[in-house]
């Protein structure tokens, strides 16, 4: 994700949000040694508590919110993921696993979400809205019903998708046959 | 990282993998082959996504369970229970119905299984601390906490009771409730929550979803508490741990949101919420709490009738005092709820019994503990209106008891009663002239008042001095229910007689003083000083400086004063003038605004006096005001109660502990006669009964008295945490006493409270480790009263020595010193608890410094000041005292000295202490060390 898109599409509540996802996502980590479960609705909904406040988001509505939240948890996630990475050839190995990955039966190595973060890059051009879907659902945590009400669809066409977008994301995250 | 087609074909691609995922596994080969033409050659790409895994497992993705890393099954054992059945899962972790696999009672729980990643490294011991005081709540509208604990493989659980209930909200949807039967239901929320602010114990997240209600209509609040039980405790994420866990953003109230302190006005709120919810079906913030302004239920009511069964009566129910009712619990200014859920539900049994509701008054503060009511000396309101309908004459009767210098003017008197009564009695007539859609028969007697007072302004345009006296009684009837409406009415009449009459007219003056008055029974300090400061040159020239006037003016801005610090010797010189003034006068008891003021500057010596501790001087007042008052005011057994109460607390600031007893318990007896046990004056006394018994050291029956008490309000928290703080159980007090401290800057009323609350708080954060914050607290306490309080009373020697102990406490020892000297050099001699607490802290210091020579020259003068105080104290001074001494016997080779004065300290530490607190672990960690050396 380039910092002008972001900035172009979420202006000023980007510049509120991702500090304090950022901050939080690194407190809990910081407590609960390696092998860390980030609760990530709780996250954000704790974020979200702190930055209400804010004047720019008196203008967005709560499912124009998740949206913004989950791109910068998505962001957020892979920061952390590269920077363990980068520790971990100074020797300490520490892995970061997401709870949606388990809730999904998605394998949890350590840098599946560097990976799902590459595919929804792909796939953001021709399935804008699975990749919504998939950051929303993957790195933001939320339910069903919030990320539909947030994409303005039905339950029955988000579960479709998901279809969908699962499929893809394994085909893509597969090792390549041949 | 490959697409799985190329973008040139995506579209077509896209399409079809709709179509393919639509199949079962078995079809796909089929739909395949059947693919022609250009879709042919998308079959590869196609069947690398839908051939990789079948649908089933696909399906997989939508899994809703919660994490799986533990995977429980029904038959295991967690600690004593077995699980049977899982009945919910969240982002925390799972509840399963369980029931005791042992010998314990056959009953089955709620088994709360969060995941212990969640919980960080050190929740075995806050399950410890917060356990026993959760398990303690035991209350049938609370589901009860039975045990915390963990597994032998460390799984934690929380053993809840389990609630066969619904959410309250799908509860009344089904039972489609009528509107008393929705009230009675949050009453019985209200009611838990009570039970458990009382105990200092915050929800924190009242939401429907965890306010339960069973087939049998009882309503079961969940989740006590335990987001505390559950969330992170270390100092380092002291925002998190203040916010707790997440909590649901649409019933948080706007302090939680910007990080302020969890209070029970955070639970009020969450209340307020529901009970808008359950009127009208809805929430009160559309957009959450990101919109501005709230639409009230009144408006929605149209859209959400159908919810509720009497529709009927919907509009106008809600209209009005439920609307208030609601109104004030989700004020986003935390002091201006409801205090207390006591309060809360008071209010809503008004609303049902029909009754005028506190909400009502805009702005609505607390009292103090002041019951004296200053300016209702005899005027019923039935007397009122019935002189008003009774006749002309009665008309002078009235004018004499409201402003002393209209009588003169009789003749005019007569002809403008008439026209008053005539007016009155208007109001309640039918076929009236002026509209309204309403007949008088069904109106409210406040809606005739209302109606009255907007009347009044044009029926007497031009007869202006009629119209102020309408006013005048208009402004009192508003006053017995509502003080804030009569200040307005009487602000108006104001402005009518200075039109009339000029600025320096002696009555509009009196008319000055009586608003001032009023002012500051509203504690609107502010206006008063500012009107004061107008009329003063006035009364001076009008009246001279040795009127009644005069004295009038002075107690008055004493009384708008008092809440600025630095203002004690204009206070003593003011009081003592008017004192003088009002002796040296032949009052009789018509002149009630002199009356009034004469009484209130009595009772506001006593307060100085007290303050200075010059406590025999305070008494002597406090008699005298009970004369004065005796000669003036029919004999009023409340006003009574309320001399029995400062006598009271005066006689306990005296340090006459058993004294005092026996008067709370006299004065328990007959306010549970006179006002019942839910009136201010019984809990009151009550609450001050426990707190004697704390400071006598018998916890047990501190802890009792305090069960028993009702109150949530300010004073009751203030004394409670006290209390605690005095237990050594200071980390538990912290929150209160932060929520009373904010309120008492907001509500300014007395100067000096502040710093006392600063002071506790102070030792409170101490107790809680938070070392920061209190060398903070504690050092701008002992300045304040350095700067502010009377020198060498027991309250400013106090926070000096609090401040010193602290030091000492952090290892600097220099430092405590000198401010323990300074101390004893304070109190000159005088035998009394702090000076002997400075001499002990003393004597630790020289210890720490190697100066055993002093350390024994000032313990044992500890010793013997102790003796010598004929105060009683907190016993728990003299077990800091005795310690500080056996420490220094020890440091000179006295073991068996040492030995036993310790043994002392430890079982009385054992006895009046809470247990793990810092004394009695002092005491036991001296013990260690005396035995283990011989």
């Amino acid at each position: 994700m380039q910092d002008d898109a972001r900035d172009a599409e979420f202006g000023s509540i980007w510049k509120e949000l991702y500090p304090e996802l950022k901050q939080l996502a690194r407190a809990r980590l910081r407590r609960s040694g390696p092998n860390t479960l980030l609760e990530t609705a709780g996250l954000v909904n704790e974020a979200y508590l702190r930055v209400s406040g804010a004047a720019a988001l008196r203008a967005v509505s709560p499912e124009k919110f998740l949206a913004y939240a989950a791109r910068a948890m998505r962001s957020v996630v892979i920061d952390m993921v590269r920077e363990r990475q980068a520790l971990r050839r100074g020797g300490d190995l520490q892995s970061v696993t997401l709870d949606t990955a388990i809730i999904d039966g998605v394998p949890a190595a350590e840098d599946t979400p560097l990976r799902i973060d590459e595919a929804l890059q792909e796939l953001a051009a021709l399935e804008p809205r699975l990749a919504r879907l998939v950051e929303m659902r993957y790195f933001g945590g939320f339910a069903e019903a919030e990320i539909a009400a947030s994409l303005g669809v039905t339950d029955r066409t988000l579960r479709r998708d998901w279809l969908k977008a699962s499929a893809l994301l394994r085909a893509m995250l597969q090792p390549q046959a041949g | 990282m490959a697409l799985p087609c190329p973008p040139e074909d995506w579209p077509r691609f896209s399409a079809l993998l709709d179509q393919g995922l639509g199949l079962k596994h078995a079809e796909l080969e089929t739909w395949f082959a059947e693919l022609d033409g250009d879709d042919a050659h998308l079959v590869p790409f196609l069947a690398g996504v839908l051939l990789g895994a079948d649908n089933a497992e696909t399906a997989a993705f939508l899994r809703q369970s919660a994490l799986a890393s533990e995977d429980f099954v029904p038959g295991d054992r967690i600690g004593p229970y077995a699980l049977v059945a899982r009945i919910g899962a969240g982002g925390m972790g799972e509840v399963w119905r369980a029931r005791r696999a042992d010998d314990g009672p056959k009953r089955e729980v709620a088994l709360k299984l969060p995941h212990a990643a969640f919980l960080g490294p050190a929740y075995k011991r806050r399950f410890a601390r917060e356990r026993d005081v959760l398990a303690a709540l035991s209350h049938p509208n609370i589901a009860q906490l039975y045990e915390a604990g963990a597994s032998i493989e460390g799984h934690p659980f929380l053993a809840l009771e389990l609630v066969e209930g619904v959410p309250i909200t799908s509860y009344c949807q089904a039972q489609a409730s009528s509107l008393a039967q929705r009230i009675a239901l949050l009453r019985q929320v209200l009611a838990g929550l009570s039970y458990a602010h009382q105990r200092l114990i915050v929800h924190r997240d009242i939401k429907p979803g965890n306010v339960l209600v069973t087939p049998e209509g009882r309503v079961k609040l969940l989740d006590f508490g335990i987001a505390k039980l559950l969330g992170p405790a270390d100092d380092e994420d002291a925002l998190l741990t203040q916010m707790g866990r997440a909590a649901t953003p649409a019933y948080a109230p706007p302090e939680q949101l910007s990080g302020g302190a969890i209070t029970v006005a955070a639970d009020i709120y969450a209340a307020g919420v529901l009970l808008f919810e359950l009127c009208t079906g809805a929430r009160p913030f559309v957009a959450g709490p990101l919109a501005e302004g709230a639409p009230l239920a009144s408006s929605r009511a149209d859209a959400k009738a159908a919810c509720i069964k009497d529709t009927r009566d919907l509009p106008r129910q809600l209209r009005g005092d439920l609307d208030s009712i609601i109104a004030c619990t989700l004020s986003p200014d935390p002091p201006a709820r409801y205090l207390s859920a006591t309060a809360f539900d008071d209010d809503l049994e008004r609303w049902q019994r029909g009754l005028p509701v506190r909400a009502r008054r805009i702005g609505w503060r607390t009292r103090t503990q002041k019951f004296v009511r200053r300016n209702r000396l005899g005027v019923a309101l039935a007397g009122v209106l019935a002189l008003s309908l009774a006749g002309g004459t009665a008309g002078i009767a009235w004018q004499a008891h409201r402003a002393e210098g209209e009588a003169r003017r009789a003749e005019a008197q007569a002809a403008r009663a008439t026209a008053i009564k005539d007016f009155m009695i208007a109001l309640f007539e039918a076929g009236d002239p002026h509209g309204g859609a309403k007949h008088p028969d069904e109106m409210t007697a406040r809606e005739l008042l209302d109606r009255g007072a907007d009347r009044a302004e044009k029926a007497f345009a031009r007869d202006v001095p009629a119209k102020i006296e309408l006013f005048a009684t208009l402004g009192q009837i508003y006053d017995t229910f509502d003080s804030d409406r009569a200040l307005k009415v009487w602000s108006r009449r104001l402005e009518l007689a200075r039109q009339l009459h000029g600025d320096d007219d002696p009555a509009v003056l009196h008319d000055s003083l009586d608003l001032v008055e009023s002012l500051a029974q509203s504690i609107d300090y502010q206006a008063a000083r500012t009107e004061l400061d107008r009329i003063r040159p006035k009364i001076i020239l009008r009246f001279g400086t040795d009127s009644l006037e005069w004295a009038r003016w002075l107690t008055e801005r004493t009384d708008a004063i008092r809440n600025l610090h630095g203002m004690r010797d204009e206070i003593d010189r003011n009081l003592a003038a008017a004192i003088k003034i009002f002796a040296s006068h032949q009052l009789d008891k018509t002149q009630t605004g002199s009356v009034s003021a004469y009484v209130s500057s009595l009772y506001l010596l006593e307060i100085q006096q007290a303050d200075a501790e010059q406590f025999e001087a305070a008494l002597k007042t406090l008699r005298e005001m009970r004369t004065t008052m005796a000669r003036f005011i029919p004999d009023d057994p409340l006003e009574r109660l309320d001399y029995l109460y400062t006598l009271a607390t005066l006689t306990e600031r005296q340090g006459k502990l058993d004294a005092a007893d026996s008067l709370y318990d006299s004065i328990e007896r007959q306010s549970e006669h006179l006002v019942g046990r839910l009136s201010q004056v019984y809990q009151s006394a009550l609450l001050h009964r426990a707190l004697l018994a704390g400071l006598r050291g018998d916890r047990d029956r501190a802890q009792a008295l305090f069960g028993t008490t009702k109150t949530g309000g300010g004073l009751a928290r203030r004394i409670y945490a006290a209390y605690l703080v005095a237990i050594g159980r200071g980390a538990d007090a912290v929150a209160p006493l932060q929520a009373a401290l904010a309120a008492t800057r907001q509500q300014a009323q007395d100067e000096d409270i502040e710093r006392r609350i600063e002071a506790t708080l102070g030792e409170a954060l101490a107790q809680d480790g938070k070392n920061a914050e209190a060398r903070n607290m504690l050092r701008t306490a002992r300045d304040a009263f350095l700067r502010w309080g009377v020198p060498g009373t027991a309250a400013t020697l106090g926070a000096e020595e609090r401040w010193a102990n602290f030091l000492l406490d952090q290892g600097e020892a220099a430092a405590a010193a000198a401010e323990f000297r300074a101390v004893l050099a304070q109190s000159q001699g005088a035998p009394s608890a702090p000076a002997a607490r400075a001499a002990a802290g003393l004597a630790l210091a020289a210890l720490a410094s190697g100066d055993m020579r002093s350390a024994d020259a000032s313990s044992a003068d500890a010793l013997r000041r102790l003796q010598a105080t004929t105060q009683e104290y907190d016993v728990r001074v003299r077990i800091d005292v005795w310690l500080a001494r056996a420490e220094a016997l020890r440091a000179l080779g006295r073991a068996a000295e040492a030995r036993d004065i310790a043994r002392r300290a430890a079982s009385a530490a054992d006895a009046e202490d809470a247990a793990g607190t810092a004394q009695p672990a002092r005491a036991h960690a001296l013990l260690a060390r005396l035995a283990a050396s011989p």
